[in-house]
C-alpha cells in the first residue's frame, strides 16, 4: 500500500513496519526461546503468529515491545533499531504501540473508563478528547454500559475487551495482541477479529499471537508459525 | 484516514502514533498545553492525597512519627531560646567585678572614686565596702574571737563592687571593663567573678550544639521513614507501575504521585510537629510561672514563634519530598516489565 514511498538511502524502507534479522533470544538460564529469526511485516499488514505452547510467541511480541532485548540479531520497528533505543526514548516508542496482553493487565483500582483512558492521560490529551475517544473505544468493544465498573466486576471476556479498547484508544500504528481471544466464546472471538480487521483497514499494522487455528484458517491473512523458537512458515513478504 | 496515514509514512523519524498525538497537540495553543501540564500536576497532587487517605492507618503512623521526630528538636530549640533570654537577664543582674583598692587609699577617696565610677556609661551600680565593713562581714561569717586583736591591724583593703549594665554583661565586654578599672591608679587589683558565667555560656553552647545534632539525626530519621513508607507503596503498586511503563509512561509521570505523597506526609507531619511543640509549651507554661513566682521573677515561657513554626513546616515538607525522591529514584528503575 505505501510501497510508493521508498525513499533513497534509507536503512530500512518505510514500507516495512517490523523487520527481524537473524534474531535470537537467550533467556538467562540458557533457554534459547528464539533462534535466528528473520522476517518482515509490511506497514498496514495483518499477520497471525502461531505455534505450540512455549514456541516463543510471547517472547517475539516482547522483543517488538522492547520488554525483552534480543541476544543477537537486529529488530527494527517503524524505522527504529530497538538495540539503539535509549532508555529515555522507550516511553515515546511504546506510545506508538497498542498492546493486548495474555493476562489483560488492567488496573484493579480504576474503573473501566479510567483504565481505557490511561494511554491518553499518559499521552497528555485534554479531558474532552479523552472522554470522546474512550467512549468511542468502549462502543467498539460493546462495553459502553460498563464504563463505571471495576475490572473485578467483569467477566474474563469483558476484561479482555477492556484490554483491547485500551490498546486501540490512542490509535497506534502497530497493534500487538497476545491471545486476544483466549477467553472469548466463538461468536465474540469472531467479533473481536472483525474489530481487528476494521483497524487494519484504516492502516493499522496488526500482529496477533494465537492458538486458535480454526480462527486463523477462516481468515485470509499471512501466518507466521513458530516451532521451538524457529520459523517453520510464513517468513516471506506479504502474500 | 488514509491520506493522513500515508503522509505519516513519508516522515522518516515519525513513529506511528506520534502524528496522531501531534495532530491533537497542534490544534492546541501553548497556553492550553501549559494548562494541561498544570492539570496533570494538580491531578497527581490531589490524587496522591486521595491515596494517602485510602490507607489511613499506615499514613497516620508515618505522619505521627514525622511529627514526633520534628517536635523534639522544635521543643528543645524553643526552650533553649527561652533560656537564653532568661540568662541574658541574669548576666546583668549577677555579674560583678570586685575592685580591690590600694591599702593606703582613704575611705573618703574611695567614696569619691565610687561616685566617679557610677558616672561611667558601662557601669550600672557601684557598692563601696570599707575595710571595716569587710572585717565585720568576715567576722560574722567565720564567728569566733575578736579577729582585729588577733591580727593586730585590719589586713583587708577597701573594695568596690562594680556591676556592669546589662548591655555590658557579655564576657568580653566585662573583660575590657576590668582592664579599664585595673589601669586606675587607686586600684590594686580587679577580680571578675565570671567563671560561672563562662561556664554557663559554654554549657548553653554545648546544649545548643547537642540539640542541632539531635535535629540532624532526627531529620535523617524522617528521610528514612518517608523513604520506607514510599518504598512499601512502590512495592504494593508494582503491577500498576509496570502497566504504566508498558503503556509508555515516562519516569517523570510514574514518579510524580509518589513525590507528591512524600510532600503530603511532610506537610501533615509538620502540622503535627507544630501542634505538639505548642502543646508541650502550653503544658510547661503553668509550672514555669509558679516557679518564677517563687523566685519573685516575672519570667514567662515564650510561645512557639512564627519563624520556628514556619521552619518546622518547611523542613518537614523538604524532608518528605526529599525522602520520597531518594527512594523513588532508586527503586523505580528496578520495577520494569518482564
Ligand atoms: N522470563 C523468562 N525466563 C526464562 N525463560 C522464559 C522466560 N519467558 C519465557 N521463557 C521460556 O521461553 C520459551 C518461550 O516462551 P513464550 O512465553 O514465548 O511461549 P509462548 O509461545 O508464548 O507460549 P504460550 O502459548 O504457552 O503462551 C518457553 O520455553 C519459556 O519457558
Ligand atoms: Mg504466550
Amino acid at each position: 500500500m505505501s510501497r510508493l514511498v521508498n525513499g533513497p538511502g534509507r536503512f530500512v524502507t518505510p514500507s516495512v513496519m517490523i523487520q527481524f534479522s537473524a534474531v535470537s533470544k537467550l533467556y538467562p538460564g540458557g533457554h534459547e526461546a528464539l533462534q535466528g529469526l528473520s522476517f518482515a511485516i509490511e506497514r498496514g499488514e495483518m499477520v497471525f503468529l502461531t505455534g505450540h505452547s512455549g514456541a516463543g510467541k510471547s517472547t517475539l511480541l516482547k522483543l517488538i515491545a522492547h520488554i525483552e532485548r534480543a541476544s543477537s540479531g537486529q529488530v527494527v520497528v517503524n524505522e527504529r533499531n530497538l538495540a539503539r533505543l535509549h532508555r529515555r526514548q522507550i516511553p515515546h516508542y511504546r506510545r506508538s504501540l497498542g498492546m493486548i496482553f495474555q493476562d489483560y493487565r488492567l488496573l484493579a483500582e480504576r474503573t473501566v473508563f479510567d483504565n481505557i483512558a490511561l494511554p491518553l492521560i499518559i499521552g497528555g490529551y485534554d479531558e474532552r478528547e479523552i472522554g470522546r475517544r474512550v467512549r468511542a473505544a468502549l462502543d467498539k468493544v460493546g462495553l459502553l454500559s460498563k464504563e463505571k465498573y471495576y475490572p473485578v466486576e467483569l467477566s474474563g471476556g469483558e476484561q479482555q475487551r477492556v484490554g483491547i479498547a485500551r490498546a486501540v484508544v490512542h490509535k497506534p500504528a502497530l497493534l500487538l495482541a497476545d491471545e486476544p481471544t483466549g477467553n472469548l466464546d466463538p461468536d465474540l472471538s469472531r467479533e473481536i477479529m472483525s474489530l481487528f480487521q476494521a483497524f487494519n483497514r484504516v492502516g493499522v499494522t496488526v500482529l496477533i499471537a494465537t492458538h486458535d487455528v480454526g480462527l486463523i484458517a477462516s481468515l485470509p491473512y499471512r501466518v507466521l508459525t513458530l516451532h521451538n523458537g524457529r520459523l517453520s512458515s510464513g517468513e516471506g513478504g506479504a502474500s | 484516514m488514509m491520506p493522513r496515514r500515508r503522509a505519516v509514512t513519508h516522515r522518516p523519524h515519525a513513529p506511528g502514533a506520534a502524528p496522531e498525538a501531534a495532530r491533537v497537540r497542534r490544534k492546541n495553543s501553548g497556553s492550553s498545553r501549559l494548562r494541561r501540564y498544570l492539570s496533570l500536576h494538580i491531578q497527581a497532587w490531589w490524587g496522591s492525597l486521595g491515596r494517602i487517605a485510602r490507607a489511613p492507618l499506615a499514613s497516620f503512623m508515618t505522619i505521627a512519627v514525622i511529627g514526633i521526630a520534628l517536635a523534639l528538636p522544635g521543643t528543645f530549640l524553643t526552650l533553649l531560646a527561652n533560656m537564653q533570654k532568661i540568662t541574658a537577664g541574669w548576666e546583668g543582674n549577677m555579674t560583678e567585678l570586685s575592685v580591690f583598692l590600694s591599702k593606703d587609699l582613704s575611705n573618703d577617696a574611695a567614696a569619691a572614686l565610687t561616685t566617679e565610677l557610677e558616672s561611667w556609661a558601662e557601669v550600672e551600680s557601684v557598692r563601696h565596702i570599707t575595710p571595716e565593713q569587710g572585717l565585720a562581714e568576715f567576722q560574722r561569717t567565720l564567728g569566733g574571737d575578736d579577729w582585729l586583736t588577733l591580727l593586730g591591724s585590719n589586713p583587708l583593703p577597701g573594695v568596690l563592687v562594680v556591676r556592669p549594665t546589662v548591655e555590658q554583661a557579655a564576657p568580653e565586654r566585662v573583660q575590657s571593663l576590668a582592664e579599664r578599672l585595673r589601669d586606675l591608679p587607686e586600684v590594686e587589683s580587679v577580680q571578675v567573678d565570671m567563671e560561672w558565667l563562662q561556664r554557663l555560656h559554654a554549657i548553653m553552647a554545648l546544649i545548643e550544639r547537642g540539640v542541632w545534632i539531635l535535629a540532624g539525626l532526627l531529620a535523617l530519621a524522617v528521610l528514612l521513614i518517608v523513604g520506607n513508607t514510599i518504598r512499601l507503596t512502590l512495592e504494593s503498586r508494582r503491577d500498576e507501575i509496570i502497566v504504566l511503563k508498558l503503556l509508555g509512561a515516562t519516569d517523570a509521570f510514574v514518579r510524580r504521585p509518589y513525590l507528591y505523597a512524600g510532600a503530603w506526609y511532610g506537610i501533615f507531619g509538620g502540622v503535627v510537629a507544630v501542634a505538639l511543640v505548642s502543646a508541650v509549651l502550653w503544658g510547661l507554661s503553668k509550672p514555669v510561672a509558679q516557679l518564677a513566682a517563687l523566685y519573685h521573677s516575672d519570667i514567662v515561657l515564650g510561645w512557639l514563634d512564627w519563624v520556628t513554626a514556619a521552619g518546622l513546616l518547611l523542613g518537614a515538607v523538604v524532608l518528605g519530598y526529599g525522602g520520597a525522591r531518594l527512594t523513588v529514584a532508586r527503586h523505580l528503575r528496578r520495577i520494569e516489565p518482564d
